[in-house]
């Protein structure tokens, strides 16, 4: 049942029969060539809302996802992740760039071919409850993509829907004749992502998939789209903000911000040594209690900046030459209202939370984005370069890239 | 699963805390935590329903047998005494031209019957189509269609009807024609606000990425959770006809005499309220009882289709 001929004739075969295949992903599909199973090159959305009054929510993102890996991406709220994940899932119309899904290039198609290529691409929403029409039952919620496509008998469907049930965790002889509201959140999550998986995607793309559910459940359903990613051998794209969750589930972490990439790295060497000042706010911004005792005591999943990785960070926002006036020497004291986060800087990783908050004032609109680097009105380390010019996606240590004019380099150790 | 099989809770407990976090099976499983099934409370309609609906269907009847009823026509000059109390011979007495008033009444409840449901049969399917469409699409033909709603909805009505009234003698088909055509923007703006409500939601944009065409979207996804609110909105819509119809007749701009309609039996009538009140007495019974029927209808069909969405 694993070795089945993928060729474009067999795909409802396939759909239909395609079943748990445990232990079976050794990596070796045909998906795992050159071609990523996502390239996103130069996305932009922006959104009219009024008169002469437009919503960059998404200004040049360069994305790829190879084959069956998992690309988180972070980012504050209204950064333009979301946007981002539906635009490739082709639910919202870019304004420019160019997305290509597993080397099919979406830009240019339409009607039904564009509806074919977007099966390839589902998507998991935030919202469990109304991810699910509620006047449909369970059951007939997974046929309908199937319904859609014409595929196999009415029986065959049901058989195949009542399979993908059971392969989420759900039972089906439970489940199947409910309606959406008589489930649990994570209940209607695990039917979403049994819907996504009806059609055999190549590309799954979670958006904040359990933020709305209750953390002891938050973990079943990442355990599950763990499972489904080895069994179906998915590449995902991960959003959330919650960053100890998308270091959990990803190989790889894109961190956004007004609609901008600004860093790129794998997962360990994103948490461990953050090189663009935004990532660092975020990494301050996650509350860690019990700060008396070392990181090392810290329970597994918490998320912690250790302290030696500030130091070479301190290092470089002091040695910096000033050639703003806003930054200078950090020990000197300068204006508050330039130094959002001047407070942790300093203090290093004993810093009290409320500094990390960026002040109202420094908080850009999408309606008007800063000129230069976005993050320059609240980064620490800006410099007049900053305001005037954009910086360039840089790879600065194997696959680490970062869009900085003054990234916070470690010393190589 | 990976879940060891422990031999005591408190090693459980211990075996729990040490391995990872994400693998713990206690919780959320699907078995136990789905509810049990909903008992039939709150799923059937009620019996004031039934009753409501009912009636509705009992005068309807009336209305399509009339003519296999054993009453005297109801256009019969002298088939009784006039101006006669009710009796057994005339139930509802005659008027003053010695008119069965109950006949009368059945032969007049198929005006008042057929231009309430064919107009809002109309609008229904025009202003609710148009709102169905405007608001999943939105943009420049939203605009317009909007536009031209609240331009017909600014128009008094009763106003617009007497001026055609005014023009060309009103026929049963000329009313429909312009109830529906009033009907149609309260309609239109119903449906699509509640299409736009429901297009929002996470499991259309799900369906549109399952490769779904729009007209599928509108017919499978849309259209059921909108149905619920224009059911209820256009059975309302058919009470305010036949009260609008009533209006006109009680300025004598509905159906002329000597058909008889509800709305011109009251009208005739008051000249006699003093003396001899059952004339209209017993018309504006009959509009009542139906008008308040409808509204029940209404009431206990939106609250039962309306599904609940949220958690239990």
């Amino acid at each position: 049942m694993s070795t089945h001929n993928h060729s474009s004739a067999e795909n409802t075969h396939r759909i239909l029969s395609q079943s748990v295949e445990s232990g079976g992903s050794d990596g070796m599909n045909t998906n795992t060539g050159a071609t990523p199973a996502l390239e996103v090159e130069g996305l932009r959305v922006e959104i009219a809302q009024g008169f002469r009054r437009i919503v960059h929510a998404v200004s040049g993102v360069d994305l790829s996802i190879a084959a069956q890996e998992t690309l988180g991406l972070v980012g504050e709220s209204g950064c333009g992740k979301t946007t981002t994940g539906k635009a490739i899932a082709g639910l919202v119309k870019p304004t420019g760039g160019r997305i290509a899904i597993s080397g099919t290039d979406l830009t240019g198609l339409k009607g039904r071919s564009l509806r074919k290529v977007r099966n390839t691409v589902q998507m998991i929403f935030q919202d469990p409850i109304s991810s699910l029409n509620p006047r449909r039952k369970i059951l007939g919620t997974i046929m309908e993509p199937m319904a859609i496509w014409s595929i196999g008998s009415p029986e065959e469907r049901r058989a195949r829907a009542l399979e993908l049930l059971e392969q989420v965790g759900l039972e089906p002889h439970l489940v199947a004749n409910r309606l959406p509201y008589q489930l649990s959140g994570g209940q209607c999550q695990r039917v979403s992502v049994a819907r996504a998986l009806t059609l055999s995607p190549d590309l799954l793309i979670c958006d904040e998939p359990v933020s709305a559910l209750d953390v002891s459940v938050q973990a079943h359903i990442l355990n599950l789209l763990n499972d489904v990613q080895r069994t179906y051998r998915l590449s995902m794209l991960f959003i959330s903000h919650d960053l100890s969750v998308v270091r959990n589930v990803s190989d790889r972490v894109a961190v956004m911000y007004m609609g901008r990439i600004c860093e790129v790295a794998p997962v360990a060497d994103l948490f461990d040594h953050p090189m663009h000042p935004y990532t660092l706010e975020l990494l301050h911004s996650i509350p860690v209690h019990a700060r008396t005792t070392s990181s090392a005591g810290l329970p597994a999943g918490t998320t912690d900046v250790s302290a030696p990785a500030l130091e070479p960070i301190m290092a470089t926002a002091r040695n910096r030459p000033s050639t703003a006036t806003s930054v200078g020497n950090v020990d000197a004291e300068p204006p508050d209202t330039q130094q959002p986060f001047r407070g942790w800087l300093q203090a290093g990783i004993q810093g009290p939370i409320d500094s990390t908050l960026p002040d109202a004032a420094t908080i850009s609109s999408a309606l008007s984005p800063p000129s230069g680097c976005r993050y320059h009105p609240r980064c620490p380390c800006a410099t007049s370069i900053c305001t005037s010019e954009q910086p360039p996606m840089l790879e600065l240590s194997p696959g680490h890239t970062v869009a900085c004019h003054h990234p916070l380099i470690q010393p190589v150790s | 699963m990976e879940s060891p099989t422990p031999s005591s809770p408190i090693a459980a407990s211990q075996e729990a805390a040490s391995t990872m976090p994400y693998r713990d099976i206690s919780l959320d499983q699907p078995s136990s935590a789905i509810p049990q099934a909903r008992s039939a409370k709150g799923r059937t309609l009620g019996p004031v329903f039934w009753i409501a609906a009912g009636w509705i269907v009992l005068v309807a009847l009336a209305a399509i047998f009339a003519n296999l009823l054993p009453l005297p026509a109801p256009d019969a000059i002298g088939s009784g005494a006039p101006l006669a109390g009710p009796s057994l011979a005339h139930l509802f007495g005659t008027d003053e031209l010695g008119r069965d008033i109950l006949s009368r009444i059945i032969f007049g409840s198929r005006v008042s019957l057929i231009l309430g449901f064919a107009s809002i049969a109309i609008g229904t399917v025009i202003g609710g189509g148009l709102g169905l469409i405007a608001g999943y699409l939105g943009g420049p033909f939203d605009v317009v269609a909007n536009a031209l709603a609240y331009i017909v909805l600014a128009f008094p009505p009763l106003l617009l009807l007497l001026a055609l009234a005014a023009f060309s003698r009103p026929t049963l088909l000329k009313l429909v024609a312009e109830f529906a055509f009033l009907s149609i923007a309260p309609l239109f703006r119903v449906v699509r606000a509640a299409t736009i409500s429901i297009a929002s939601r996470d499991f259309v944009q799900a369906a549109l990425s399952l490769g779904a065409t729009r007209s599928r979207i509108l017919m499978r996804e849309i259209l059921p959770s909108v149905l619920p609110s224009l059911v209820s909105y256009a059975t309302l819509g058919v009470a305010l006809v036949i009260v609008g119809e009533g209006s006109l007749a009680f300025l004598g701009l509905s159906i002329s005499l000597p058909t008889p309609s509800w709305g011109n039996m009251i009208a005739e009538g008051r000249t006699f309220l003093a003396t001899d009140p059952w004339i209209s007495l017993f018309p504006a019974i009959a509009m009542f009882s139906v008008l308040l029927a409808l509204n029940l209808v209404a009431d206990r069909l939106s609250e039962r289709l309306d599904v609940r969405e949220g958690q239990v």
